[in-house]
Order: structure tokens, then C-alpha cells, then sequence
């Protein structure tokens, strides 16, 4: 079958676009013309039909020059570029383009692990590198240090931070933890941020801001460069660690437990990320949905308290984590049984209470730095694999957490679907991740999942809310949210892409930012 | 003094490791492809949710995928490489062929 390409590409300057790509690095490593292996970097769970998004080609670099070489064919011949690391943006559009046709530029192969440095506690990596690999590099070589992975550990560390991924130790905020960025511009030009531009440096990765401005926010969720190093401060191992749950009975405990979380994270005592998690996340990890109900749309309330009865759940099931010396931690739990613990109803569960419990084995890994992929079983709920993420953000009040979760469920419910969400609370904000679970081998269920995806936006956005990260089918839609003085934030993105990729080339309308040829038919800004 | 550096973790300023940088072996061998990408959902217990879900369809004989050898080379790439259902693809940049062979005879070892 023939590729979909780009409308302003002939497949005679396509051919041959890619044929000087494949004698600059090696046609080994350039995939097209119908090519099964294509389908791999198809999204397997989006809301989209099944072979929406395939790349025309894939072209995966090994190094800078690599890249240089494409970017130069890619601006004479227009070929749009889809830069992925190791391509696990799942749930949001995994290894695919934005539109069908694009030519992914594959990262993987860069999967170097430049330097670990113990005494600052930081790694410089390649895009390629993933959670598991360093994790596994680290223990390999008895390195005292965690890393903070995402809760599926095959996704990768540069791919994750420039996507503003959270985690759950400490050092949760991956972007807030880099230091220190090496860029390729779509001209070829290669600079490196902050302290890295000073040839004699040995600060690169210990002070993130160098001097002028700091250009590393304007790479992240963004098409105005590729990102080919970058640096990550790692949490030293502590001498303790104490993960824990607290179950709550009521739906409406969200409110209370919000409200109590706040100022044990605005103060610091809660030092990792806090999950308010719902009982089917949690639930799912460890049963089916079929198991507890065999009908259509929602499962009933009979079914939830029976499920949480099973498995020593509540309605809203709260982890955290406390770290550092035994006396410490000894002392600062006390606080959490005196605030969320005297929450009625509110049952404390410690890692002895849970030792085979997948859920919270899981959570309590994740809270350590140990990579897993256990939170995929949330896939195995309604089976077919269809996962859709909704990320709205909130100031973290009782108020804000219980409107949004009314919204969201009763629009999920309307709409036949189960509410399966999280609430988590970073430093003074809420990320709150609805996970649209939908069987993908059914039709009409994955139109209906879409329809809703868009419906949740534009009500969140008229509450106040706006999603912080979406699936490449709604980028266009949620940046058009950010509307503010007639939409002045995306027209100055318009404004850089245009000075950055003059020829568009580079991931044209990520996150609704289009370059200027392209701007008459995709673009709402003007 | 000692007991105070070791509780608070002061002893990892006294020493320095700074590791220079380090390139995969490439082919990989089979043994590290499963530790990347496989055994987290295939691990043969409750954490592993690709484990999980075999078990459930299939019973307890099939839900680990390393050792058995009924699952045929060929079955196998088609899986790896167009994923099914829950299981994502894996890519040619992930593991390339030849790595996928030997990852085959790691998965055939009991």
C-alpha cells in the first residue's frame, strides 16, 4: 500500500528525500515504502482508528551529525520531521506523528548513558536512555542514587521531562529536576543551555540557569528543536523509607483529604507525590471489570463496595511517603495519623500490611525509584486496550477536587464509561489524570470514548481548568483554551516556530503550533 | 560521629564516582531485551499485568512466556513486532532482528 504523504510532497521528491537520508545514515536505518515494521510506531491505544497516524517513513538517527545530515535534506525537500526518544508517550500518542505521512525521527539508537556522577547526584543521558536502563545501570554499579521513573519504567527520561512528566519520589517534577539541555535547531545550529555554552565548564549539570535567558522551557512540548542530551539530578538514597496508604469509605472524603494534603505539601512534610487515587485505579490493577459486572456502561455501586470490600480498598485510597532517618520519619508520621489519619472513616495500611497487595507493591516501588510496569494492568479492567489520558490542572482545594470529579464522572457515565481517575498534588498544584479506558476492538465504544475526550475539554476549560499535557488528536483543541487576550500565548509560539523552523519542518502542530505553511489549513490563530 | 554521617547519609559526600560514558553491547543479548522490555508485563506473578491477563484467558500453564517453548519463533516476532491488544509494538530501533532471535532462545530456556 502506498505511504500517505505530506499534500506539498510529490512521491518523486519524497523518493528521493528519503534515498539521500538513507546514504547519510545508513539504509539500514531507514524504513519506508510500505514497509510492515511501519506499524510499530502506530499508537496502539488512542481514540483514533487503527492505521490513523502511520508515518510515511522512519528515519533513526545515531549522533549529531546523524541528525544534521536529515535536517538538511528535510529543509530542502519540506519533509516534516516527528522527533520521538523511546517513543512510550502512551496514552497520549505513543511513537505516532501528529498526521499521517510525517517522517519519524527515531531517537532510540541515541540510548548512551554519558555520565553518572554520585557526589552531585545527577546522570547526563541521551533521549534513547529509559527508566529501566538506567535503573539497571545504577544498581549494576552499586550506585547509591534513584531515579525518578514515570509509572510505566519502559518510557524514557528526556522523553517524559520535555513532555513535563511527573513521578512519585521527591524529585517528582522531572522538568523542575533537569540541568542542563544540548539542542539541535532545525537549521542544524548546536548549542547547549545554561552553563553548558562555557567551553571550560564543570557545572553543566549543577546550576541550571547559566546566564541571559534560560531557553530550556522553550524545547519542552514544544517543535522548535531536538533534544540530544540532557541532564537529570537523581535523588540520593536515604537511609529510610516508609511508604503508606490510607483508605477512605466515601466518595465525598475527596474533599476533606484534598483540603488536609494541601498544607502537608505547601510545608514540605509530605515530601514525595501524593496520590488521591479512585478504587477502580487502584482495582483494576488486580481484577477485571467482567469479574464484578457483566452489563453495559458504568459498574454500580453495589459492585464498587464490593470490590472494596474485597480488597481492603476505599472509595478514595491515598499513598505517600516518608524518607530520610527512622526517628524522623517516626516523628513526621505522627503528623499524617494526627491529619489524614483522624480523617473519619480513614484505615492506615503500612508495606507490612500490604505484602501482596500488586497495587500497592507497585506505588511503593514507583515511590522508591523502582521502575515496573504494573500500572498497565489497569489496561486489563475492560480489556482491547484502549487508554486515553484527561489531565486537568487545579489549585488543590476540597472545591476544586470534587467539582472536577463530579463533572468528569457523571459526563463519563453519561457516556457509558467507567470513572477511573487520580488526583496529584505536587508542589502547590493538582494534576488531575482521568484515564478513559474503552475496548479499542470495538468501533461505535472508541467513537463514543473520542466524542467525550473532546466534551471534557471545553468543560474544563469553561470551569477554569486546562489540561497540561493531551493526546496528539486534541492538541489542537486544548491549545485552543489557552485563549487569553485573543490567544496571544500561541501567537507568539507561531511567532518562534517561524523564527526557529522558517521552512516548518519540525513536528508541524505539536501542540497546536503550526508552521506558517501549514497555518492557512490547520492554524485557528489568526 | 560515624553513626550520625551513616544516618544521615552525609557518607555519600565523602566518596565520588563519576562514570564515563558507556555504550550498550549491542546485539544485546537476550537475557538484558527481556529485562528492558519484557519482563515488566510478563514477570509470571500479580505485578505482571501482560502475566495476569494470559492467566486469566488461558490458565495457569500459559501465563508465563519465558520457558514456554510451545510458542512458535514465528508466533512470537508477529506479536513483538505488531503488538496485540494491550502489548504495544516493539520498534526495529527497540530490538532488531537479530536481537529478537536471541531473545526467542532466552524466552525457549526454561
Amino acid at each position: 500500500m502506498a505511504a500517505v504523504l505530506p499534500d506539498w510532497l510529490s512521491p518523486q521528491q519524497f523518493s528521493t528525500a528519503i534515498d539521500e537520508m538513507a546514504s547519510a545514515i545508513g539504509k539500514q536505518w531507514v524504513i519506508h515504502d510500505g514497509d510492515p515494521k511501519l506499524r510499530s510506531y502506530r499508537d496502539s491505544f488512542s481514540t483514533l482508528p487503527g492505521d490513523a497516524n502511520v508515518p510515511s517513513a522512519v528515519v533513526a538517527p545515531d549522533g549529531i551529525e546523524d541528525i544534521q545530515a536529515i535536517l538538511k535534506i528535510a529543509n530542502e525537500y519540506r519533509v516534516p520531521l516527528w522527533p520521538i526518544s523511546t517513543g512510550r508517550n502512551f496514552a497520549y500518542g505513543g511513537p505516532a506523528p501528529r498526521m499521517p505521512g510525517y517522517v519519524v525521527l527515531d531517537l532510540k539508537r541515541m540510548n548512551r548513558i554519558l555520565e553518572v556522577n554520585e557526589e552531585y547526584a545527577y546522570a547526563l543521558v541521551e533521549p534513547g536512555v529509559s527508566y529501566f536502563q538506567l535503573y539497571e545501570y545504577l544498581q549494576k554499579n552499586n550506585i547509591k542514587l534513584w531515579i525518578d521513573p514515570a509509572a510505566p519504567g519502559w518510557g524514557g527520561i528526556v522523553g517524559n521531562t520535555l513532555e513535563h512528566g511527573v513521578g512519585y519520589t521527591p524529585y517528582g517534577d522531572h522538568f523542575m529536576m533537569h540541568c542542563g539541555m544540548e539542542v539541535v535547531l532545525p537549521d542544524g545550529t548546536l548549542f547547549r543551555t545554561g552553563q553548558g555554552s562555557l567551553p571550560a565548564t564543570e557545572s553543566w549539570q549543577v546550576f541550571q540557569y547559566g546566564f541571559g535567558p534560560i531557553l530550556d522551557g522553550v524545547f519542552s512540548q514544544s517543535n522548535f528543536g531536538i533534544v540530544t542530551k540532557m541532564g537529570m539530578w537523581l535523588m540520593p538514597e536515604p537511609p529510610g523509607y516508609m511508604p503508606f496508604l490510607i483508605t477512605y469509605e466515601n466518595e465525598e472524603d475527596l474533599a476533606i483529604i484534598t483540603e488536609v494534603v494541601r498544607p502537608l505539601k505547601v510545608n514540605m512534610v509530605i515530601p514525595n507525590g501524593a496520590f488521591t487515587v479512585d478504587l477502580l485505579w487502584d482495582a483494576a490493577v488486580k481484577v477485571s471489570k467482567r469479574q464484578y459486572y457483566s452489563g453495559k456502561g458504568p459498574v454500580p455501586d453495589s459492585a464498587r463496595k464490593k470490590i472494596a470490600s474485597d480488597y481492603k480498598l476505599g472509595q478514595w485510597n491515598f499513598y505517600a511517603a516518608l524518607y530520610g532517618p527512622q526517628p524522623m520519619m517516626d516523628n513526621t508520621f505522627q503528623i499524617i495519623r494526627d491529619t489524614l489519619g483522624a480523617i473519619p472513616g480513614a484505615k492506615i495500611y503500612l508495606a507490612e500490611d500490604r505484602k501482596h497487595d500488586a497495587a500497592f507493591q507497585y506505588r511503593a516501588k514507583l515511590m522508591r525509584g523502582e521502575p515496573n510496569m504494573t500500572e498497565f494492568g489497569l489496561m486489563n479492567w475492560v480489556g482491547g486496550g484502549g487508554h486515553i489520558n484527561f489531565s486537568p490542572i487545579s489549585p488543590t482545594t476540597g472545591e476544586d477536587a470534587m467539582r472536577q470529579y463530579e463533572m468528569i464522572k457523571k459526563r463519563s457515565h453519561q457516556y457509558g464509561f467507567d470513572y477511573i481517575g487520580e488526583f496529584a498534588v505536587g508542589w502547590r498544584d493538582m494534576h488531575h489524570v482521568y484515564m478513559l479506558m474503552f475496548d479499542r476492538t470495538d468501533e461505535e465504544e472508541r467513537q463514543r470514548a473520542h466524542e467525550l475526550f473532546g466534551v471534557l475539554i471545553d468543560e474544563a476549560a469553561a470551569a477554569g481548568y486546562g489540561e497540561y499535557r493531551t493526546h496528539l488528536a486534541f492538541m489542537d483543541q486544548v491549545a485552543k483554551t489557552y485563549s487569553w487576550n485573543d490567544h496571544a500565548l500561541w501567537k507568539l509560539h507561531e511567532r518562534l516556530k517561524d523564527a526557529f523552523d522558517p521552512n516548518g519542518i519540525l513536528a508541524p502542530g505539536k501542540q497546536g503550533i503550526w508552521p506558517a505553511h501549514m497555518r492557512e489549513k490547520h492554524s485557528w490563530t489568526s | 560521629m560515624d553513626k550520625l554521617i551513616s544516618m544521615i547519609g552525609l557518607s555519600l559526600l565523602l566518596g565520588s564516582v563519576v562514570l564515563p560514558s558507556q555504550a550498550e553491547e549491542r546485539p544485546r543479548p537476550g537475557k538484558q531485551s527481556w529485562d528492558l522490555f519484557c519482563e515488566g508485563c510478563h514477570r509470571p506473578d500479580a505485578e505482571g499485568p501482560g502475566a495476569v491477563m494470559l492467566q486469566r484467558r488461558f490458565g495457569d500453564e500459559r501465563m508465563a512466556v519465558k520457558g514456554n517453548t510451545t510458542l512458535a519463533p514465528e508466533y512470537i516476532k508477529q506479536v513483538v513486532r505488531n503488538g496485540l491488544l494491550e502489548m504495544a509494538p516493539l520498534r526495529p530501533t527497540d530490538i532488531t532482528n537479530a536481537e529478537l532471535d536471541l531473545l526467542i532462545e532466552f524466552l525457549h530456556t526454561k
